[in-house]
């Protein structure tokens, strides 16, 4: 297997993820006003974006990487579990969890080596960083690929989100895609050396926002 | 450390079945936390730990153990706000663990955390609940001194918050707040203070009580505070609140007990605290 195949094919915005029916929040934070234009917009995919990135799913996702090419599948399941008691509310609970379960049905019938379908490796609430890091490992993506790739992933899905959202050009949309994977990209060492106990976000407007739009009379999105 | 105080507290409530009451069978106070007389009212036990010291100072430590036993009924409460001082470059480092055993009841009530200029504050909470039993708990927020204008002047301040349901991990937050981040991220644009707090509700099973819960949603809105409430698990609803006045912040959190007292009834017992 050459893991670029299995890479690109993970990339792919049109991955049938489901990723497409979720903002993540960021429906919410538009109907609270929070999020509003462009540069609100930019601000959120470079601050509050990017913290719960290097604080939660860069760091999960590089330990699920280690644990699986350590065979260490007991703790693949329970960074597993610390994702799913980290998620803030219950749509973004269920939306990570399962876009990650479908990425993970997808590789079982796509690029999963049969010889590796019986080696212990199991989730317990399929959360997308976790899976994503654990699908990498074993088809020998370098550590890197994951994180960029989640970058990617997270960035391009709040572009598409925010296209339906907002009065926003498309190409200039591309244009703070691009600076914000950029920014997202420097200083990954920091990701790789977070301590366990630095393991967490917090973000209440974000939250208050995703709860509230659990609820709202209309929306677009399910998250 | 110069002058800085390591203490430990421990508390024990025990159900007494021959008497239905709960009672304090084991305590171990002083340091940095007395606890006062505890109060029966008929359905539960109300206890009020306070700071001797006025708040925390540079390099202090401090570890306090309750356990609720089996079918025990406890309200924790204190009186005035726990302030954190100047740290002079030494953190504070504060670490709170709740056992709540079978059938037990726990509600904790602590009034605001205040950072003031210069702290460096480090806080564990974790909260592990056994089947059957049910718990609330209040967390509140404020950024410094307002009155004195001293607002976001803290080095910094994290507190997690862990939640256990019957063994399982249900929750971990982390709030890592840094005074030169100002009002990020718990402020919206335009507001020059935020005052933040929750309720974690953890029962066996919340999805009866949600959508009544869920209505503190409007309760909120009345009082010009931002507040989101979501079920996190099958025994966990988070609900959440951020404003810019505190007098709001105060009065939505007295309504919002009183609502959830048609569902949870021992909160009326704590009723006049609010």
């Amino acid at each position: 297997m050459n893991w670029v195949n299995v890479v690109m094919h993970f990339s792919d915005s049109t991955l049938p993820v489901g990723s497409y029916a979720h903002s993540f929040g960021l429906e919410g934070m538009c109907q609270m006003g929070v999020v509003k234009d462009e540069d609100s917009f930019a601000t959120f995919l470079t601050r509050d974006v990017l913290h719960g990135l290097k604080s939660v799913d860069l760091p999960i996702a590089l330990r699920a990487y280690r644990s699986v090419l350590a065979k260490d599948y007991d703790k693949l399941l329970h960074w597993d579990q610390l994702t799913n008691a980290m998620r803030p509310t219950s749509q973004l609970k269920t939306a990570s969890s399962k876009i990650g379960k479908q990425m993970w049905r997808l590789y079982e019938r796509t690029w999963r080596e049969e010889s590796k379908k019986n080696s212990g490796l199991a989730f317990s609430h399929y959360h997308a960083p976790a899976v994503l890091g654990a699908l990498f490992a074993e088809c020998g993506a370098p550590e890197e690929c994951v994180l960029q790739v989640i970058i990617y992933q997270t960035y391009s899905a709040q572009v598409q989100a925010t296209l339906k959202l907002l009065p926003v050009g498309p190409t200039r949309m591309q244009e703070v895609l691009k600076e914000s994977v950029a920014i997202a990209s420097r200083d990954l060492d920091e990701v790789s050396a977070l301590a366990d106990d630095a393991l967490g976000s917090f973000n209440p407007i974000w939250d208050i926002a995703a709860s509230r739009h659990e609820r709202a009379a209309a929306r677009l999105f399910i998250s | 450390m110069n002058g800085s105080l390591q203490s430990k507290a421990y508390l024990s409530f025990r159900y007494d079945a021959e008497r239905s009451q709960t009672w304090l069978s084991e305590r171990k106070t002083g340091g940095l936390c007395h606890l006062s007389k505890p109060y029966w009212d008929g359905t539960i036990l109300i206890a009020q730990l306070i700071n001797p010291t006025a708040g925390f100072f540079s390099g202090d430590d401090f570890v306090i153990q309750a356990d609720v036993g089996k079918g025990a009924k406890v309200a924790l409460t204190s009186p005035s706000a726990t302030r954190f001082y100047n740290t002079e470059g030494v953190p504070v480092h504060v670490t709170q663990k709740f056992n709540v055993s079978e059938n037990a009841y726990l509600e904790v009530l602590p009034d605001w955390s205040i950072p003031q200029a210069g702290s460096e504050v480090s806080q564990k909470t974790e909260l592990s609940v056994g089947r059957g039993a049910s718990c609330l708990l209040l967390e509140r927020f404020m950024p410094g001194r307002i009155a004195h204008g001293e607002t976001y002047t803290y080095k910094s301040f994290t507190a997690t918050t862990s939640l256990h349901y019957d063994g399982e991990l249900q929750v971990h937050e982390r709030m890592h707040l840094k005074g030169e981040d100002g009002a990020w991220p718990l402020a919206k644009d335009g507001w020059e203070v935020c005052y933040y707090s929750a309720f974690w509700i953890v029962l066996d099973d919340v999805g009866a009580i949600f959508p009544h819960v869920a209505e503190v949603e409007d309760l909120c809105v009345k009082e010009d505070i931002h507040c989101g409430v979501s079920q996190l698990s099958k025994q966990i609803i988070a609900i959440r609140l951020v404003s810019d006045k505190s007098v709001s912040m105060k009065k939505s959190i007295s309504k919002i007990r009183t609502h959830l007292s048609d569902v949870l009834p021992y909160l009326k017992s704590t009723d006049r605290l609010f």
